[in-house]
């Protein structure tokens, strides 16, 4: 049974169509890139995913079921803009993470702010947007989930904090999980890739091993991308 | 899951509310000290302004619970804070009626400390010296004598009163929501649904010819009895008006989500 599963997806927003006829299967212990320009559909489909939208038709199930409450259970999704609860204090932010999600471990989110040097006594209010961007990494990768949706990590961000939000990734998902990461900037997750999706104008390019690609195209992931996306 | 996310609404409406009923109490009890121990001093520049503060502090209780509820329902649940909110293990049910629940409790808390803002005035009628001399236990248990025959009336009239609360609540609620259908302009759009629901119930208590309101109108309302039956029945249409507004609102927010 695979991990994600979608069947003829569509989403339309009105007359615009944003997920056209999508077909995917993706299987656990992978890290799987979701590539694509702008306007892509990237999004939309993650949100699908975690339920944040429902499909115009089609269906998807997550471990077999439809996506919802139990579905949340499971999936770790970080969004790709900022939905920190300014009233809220660091610490405070952690305890509701903890009474929520099972699968949260405190003691890693707060070795992992300790490591950021973020007082838990902290307004999240007073942080810094790059702060409050690891900040809700870390929250999102302190979960042992079954899948980790993330939703353009690397957009806006430095190349130091990018290389943070790479490691924080790798060191903390769990293995046995698939990880889904949405991005356009290939460069600096290729290297962490098993596989990987494009899409364009709503559809699936294609959805290749990343190795395969590599050995098929002869070219890197990135390379590949910049050809068949020039504008 | 409800009862923890009713704890973090309680805290998120209580950071704001609870310094105000702090500041109620505190310009009550200044307020009750000077006319106990100054009976006189009705019109010196202190107790006028400590008047005023406690008046404007009364004032400014009713309209910030009012603004939060909306404010929470808005930013928590339409805003960003949603993408959190709408990604926790629970149904888009329990979402609203934590954020229900929460609003309903901090308004009651709102109107028992407006009523602390009574409390020096009664302590100035108790020791004005200007009428006959009666404890304030006194008074209230005269007051609880004469009510004694209404009991059920006001029970209902309790509940009634609890009802048209939450059906405002969610009226509030279902025009968020449905303004939030709209990509662009979503607060003018929450606000003309708002005057749409409205004009909506205006014109279904007109249209109804001989229903509820008319009969009510016409009945003889002396006893008891019939108050208390047409209490129920105002209590019964609140209720349906709730399940209306509550039901537009989780269709709306578990089918149509459209977070910015």
């Amino acid at each position: 049974m695979a991990e994600i599963e979608c069947r003829d997806l569509v989403k339309k927003y009105g007359s615009k169509i944003s997920l056209n006829g999508i077909n995917l299967s993706l299987e656990k212990q992978r890290v799987i890139g979701l590539a694509g320009p702008n306007g892509s559909g990237k999004t939309t489909l993650i949100k699908l995913i975690q339920r944040l939208l429902t499909p115009t038709s089609g269906e998807i199930t997550i471990h077999g079921m439809n996506p919802g409450k139990e579905t949340k259970k499971i999936i770790s999704y970080l969004p790709d803009c900022d939905f920190l609860p300014d009233w809220m204090k660091v610490d405070e932010l952690i305890h509701f993470y903890e009474s929520f999600f099972d699968d949260f471990d405190q003691k890693k989110a707060e070795q992992l702010m300790d490591q950021l040097k973020i007082d838990g006594g902290m307004n999240l209010k007073k942080l810094s947007k790059g702060t409050r961007e690891k900040v809700q990494l870390v929250l999102c990768m302190c979960r042992k989930a079954e899948i980790y949706l993330l939703d353009e990590p690397l957009a806006g961000v430095d190349p130091a904090a990018r290389d943070y939000i790479i490691h924080t990734i790798l060191d903390n998902y769990n293995e046995d999980g698939l990880v889904l990461i949405s991005t356009h900037l290939i460069t600096d997750i290729e290297a962490i890739l098993d596989e990987v999706i494009f899409l364009r104008e709503g559809k699936v390019l294609f959805h290749k091993n990343a190795d395969d690609l590599r050995a098929e195209t002869g070219r890197s992931i990135d390379e590949y991308f910049r050809e068949v996306f020039a504008c | 899951m409800l009862s923890r996310l009713i704890g973090y609404e309680m805290k998120a409406f209580g950071r704001i509310l609870l310094p105000i009923y702090a500041a109620i109490v505190v310009a009550a009890v200044l307020l009750g000290i000077d006319f106990r121990f100054f009976p006189n001093s009705a019109g010196s520049a202190g107790t006028i302004a400590l008047t005023v503060i406690l008046g404007v502090l009364a004032a400014a209780v009713s309209i910030v619970t009012v603004l939060l509820l909306v404010i929470r329902f808005y930013n928590n649940l339409l805003g960003r804070e949603g993408y959190l909110m709408f990604s926790l293990p629970t149904g888009t049910g329990n979402l609203i009626w934590a954020k229900v629940i929460s609003s309903v409790i901090w308004s009651i808390f709102s109107v028992i400390i407006s009523a602390v803002v009574t409390a020096p005035f009664l302590i100035a009628a108790d020791y004005s010296g200007e009428t006959e001399k009666i404890g304030v236990g006194q008074m209230l248990s005269g007051f609880f004598k004469a009510i004694e025959p209404y009991k059920m009336n006001i029970l209902l009239g309790i509940l009634l009163v609890i009802a048209l609360a939450v059906f405002a609540i969610t009226r509030l609620y279902a025009s968020m929501a449905i303004g939030q259908l709209w990509t662009e302009h979503r607060i003018l759009g929450s606000v003309l649904a708002f005057i749409a629901t409205g004009i909506l119930e205006t014109v279904l208590v007109l249209s109804s010819g001989n229903g509820l309101f008319t009969v009510v109108g016409n009945q003889n309302l002396e006893s008891a009895l019939d108050a208390v039956k047409y209490e129920g029945i105002f209590l019964a249409v609140t209720a349906a008006g709730i399940a209306v507004y509550g039901a537009v609102t989780w269709l709306i927010l578990d089918r149509k989500l459209n977070l910015e």
